[in-house]
């Protein structure tokens, strides 16, 4: 018996990719994450560019995590340059990042994933019954861009961070008001923790190989050395010796691999499982309250994963905050050769930047890994065992547990796809 | 009366100028609540279609299957709005525009073959549009604006004038003059609030060139600080290279 299914659209994910699936006699025959997102050439239209505006050109690679592409690039090109940058440099990144992340899960759980688990097409229509669930994801996003716009200067596009430093400090007589604010988004920080623990999550485990960056002091985000649970322990300026890329021909985004290895996962569950120790004690506390504690194996957690985060991070913020200076400023800068690399944590996972720069401090080379690309072919992988574990189901539920196993990763599709549509063929 | 229908669409770009929309925030609710949403992926996934009384188009047309969409949208809709500066111009990945397709896809991917694309270009290289919000990322009060006035039947208002006047209006030092960057505000489209440059960064142009303003003396002025004119003429092609490679700008 021949039989196909095609889907429509999957909604509620950042990029345009379609999944194929095949079954032949109660069998998977095939099944391929096809992203046809167009490619857009980044890493070539950056060549000739300036050492100043690399950062300014990567944060178009994304509009929901480009203070990730910002603070990549900006560390990639001053390590390119030699140039050290102040300790409140450094701090304001961090609390730049922080919230750019918090604003993204919360983006997530409460527009993207909430309607899965409450059976809604969309927040929008999840208004109605869960008004208060609704407001409070949105009233979290507001607080996080207040805290990216008051530090970046903008939300989407943020331009204060530059090489070297900031174009200025934040207005420091507004931090009263935001850490009110802060000290107000605990409260539904925890109260979001409390929702996602409520949901129902398919059972499903996958043995993967976890990478994450870690340091010794915090919750890494912007610097680390690259970690797994498999016993990858890199600095990141190796990346390009243990991470492996391929094209595949269906694709406009490529494989990544751990060289020798295999696929692996990056993000929110790789990270709460690799430094569970280093999370805030009150965000600690609060996941083993829920018993949420490494190491979680169900890629549908990543929605808890990312709940303890915005709880941790919005805690972190509060403490940076309090003791951040205004010594931002830049000093001397001059263009010229040099080689740089930065991996950091962006909102879905491990962020590659690499430059080479010219005489002039002009790009010759760029090569840029996002994270969606990093997890691309696990989540392929997971869909593959996914398929074969629930074969008997209906087409429908096939398809349902699909999308949302694509969607528990958060794709990022513009770093890579914009919408996702699932043919799935039965014969 | 029936609740105006909109569609948001989105084509090669970053998800940005509709992420301003969702970034509303609470005040999405109540517009939203004022609409019938037809089509919005990335917010929705019941998405019937058209026809729209407007659509909204982020991203520009950049491969063979989307000049094929932006026209079946335009044929759907009664407005076709282009939301930011890809949508009007191509974006800054249209900076590739001059290079060998193969060229480019040969530098990022080891095997072109399987990659389709042509030049990065705004939607209006292949539809008719009807209303323009400009920036990288648009403004999007702009926006709001705009979907008010043409709901409400008034033609929308966009002043006609540089980033500088609303640059001065904020009482900042100038960054070309006074501190010596490389801002092209002078020669830009206004109505960002000149968000960059009262956050002192230099202007670049996102926006697109405001016609009839003096280049030349622009690139007089920086020459005298030292920067010739080739580089300026990068920094001007960063975000609408299109208008450039048309010769609509002095080169």
């Amino acid at each position: 018996m021949g039989k196909r299914v095609v889907s429509e659209y999957i909604a509620r994910v950042e990029g345009q990719g379609r999944l194929e699936v095949e079954i032949e006699n109660d069998r998977l025959k095939d099944l391929r994450l096809q992203i046809f997102e167009p490619p857009r050439f980044f890493e070539a239209f950056l060549v000739g560019r300036k050492y100043w505006e690399v950062h300014e050109i990567a944060a178009r690679i994304c509009g929901i995590c480009p203070v990730a592409h910002v603070i990549t690039a900006l560390r990639a090109v001053e390590k390119a340059l030699k140039i050290h940058v102040s300790e409140d440099t450094i701090l304001w990144r961090k609390v730049l990042a922080d919230s750019a992340i918090v604003q993204s899960h919360a983006l997530h759980v409460y527009l993207l994933a909430a309607p899965d688990f409450l059976g809604y097409h969309s927040a929008l229509e999840m208004a109605d019954k869960f008004k208060n669930e609704v407001v409070r994801g949105l009233r979290m996003k507001r607080v996080a861009n207040t805290i990216t716009k008051w530090v970046g200067g903008r939300v989407i596009h943020p331009m204060a961070a530059v090489v070297g430093g900031f174009t200025r400090p934040p207005d420091l007589r507004e931090k009263k008001r935001i850490l009110d604010m802060l000290k107000n988004a605990e409260k539904d920080a925890v109260a979001t923790i409390e929702m996602v623990a409520s949901f129902e999550y398919p059972d499903f485990e996958v043995d993967y190989e976890f990478v994450a960056i870690r340091n010794k002091d915090s919750y890494a985000i912007n610097r680390g050395r690259i970690v797994s649970n498999k016993g990858l322990n890199i600095e990141e300026d190796e990346y390009r010796k243990f991470i492996g890329e391929r094209q595949v021909p269906y694709s406009s985004t490529k494989h990544s691999y751990v060289k020798g290895r295999g696929p692996f996962m990056v993000g929110p569950l790789a990270r709460f499982n690799l430094n569970f120790d280093r999370l805030k004690g009150e965000a600690r506390d609060k996941a083993e309250e829920i018993g949420f504690k490494p190491i979680v194996r169900n890629p549908f957690k990543s929605t808890i994963a990312r709940s303890i985060e915005m709880y941790h991070l919005i805690l972190e913020m509060e403490e940076l905050i309090e003791r951040g200076g205004e010594d931002v400023k830049v000093g001397k800068v001059r263009g010229g050769r040099g080689e740089g690399t930065a991996v950091t944590e962006a909102p879905r996972g491990l962020l590659y930047h690499a430059y080479t720069l010219g005489k002039f401090g002009e790009v010759v080379k760029a090569d840029i890994v996002p994270p969606t690309a990093h997890n691309y072919f696990r989540i392929e992988e997971d869909l593959r065992k996914q398929v074969s574990e629930i074969i008997d189901e209906e087409e429908e539920e096939i398809k349902r547990r699909c999308e949302m196993l694509v969607r528990a990763y958060d794709p990022c599709i513009s770093c890579s796809a914009h919408f996702l549509e699932i043919t799935l063929r039965r014969r | 009366m029936d609740k105006p229908k909109i569609g948001v669409f989105k084509f090669t770009g970053c998800a940005g100028c509709q992420m301003a929309i969702i970034h509303l925030e609470e005040r999405l609710l109540d517009i939203f609540g004022g609409v019938e949403i037809r089509y919005f992926k990335m917010a929705t996934s019941r998405n019937p279609g058209g026809p729209y009384d407007i659509s909204l188009i982020e991203g520009s047309v950049s491969t063979p299957k989307e000049i094929k969409e932006i026209k079946e949208i335009r044929k759907n809709s009664r407005y076709l709005v282009a939301l930011g500066t890809c949508a009007v111009y191509g974006g800054v990945q249209a900076m590739r525009n001059p290079f060998k397709e193969i060229d480019v896809e040969k530098k990022v991917y080891e095997k072109p073959e399987y990659i389709m694309s042509l030049e990065s270009k705004g939607i209006d290289e292949y539809v008719d549009v009807d209303g323009y919000i400009y920036g990288c990322p648009i403004n999007v009060e702009e926006a709001v604006f705009l979907i008010k006035s043409l709901l409400l039947g008034f033609q929308p208002y966009y002043p006609e004038y540089s980033v500088c006047v609303e640059c001065k209006m904020k009482g900042n030092e100038c960054l070309l003059l006074k501190r010596g960057e490389k801002c092209i505000g002078p020669i830009t489209r206004g109505g960002c609030d000149a968000i960059c440059t009262t956050n002192k960064f230099p202007c670049q142009g996102c926006r697109g060139p405001l016609y009839g303003t003096n280049i030349d003396g622009l690139f007089q002025k920086l020459s005298k600080m030292g920067i010739d004119r080739e580089e300026v003429i990068n920094i001007m092609r960063k975000y609408v290279n299109e208008v450039y490679l048309r010769g609509e700008v002095a080169r």
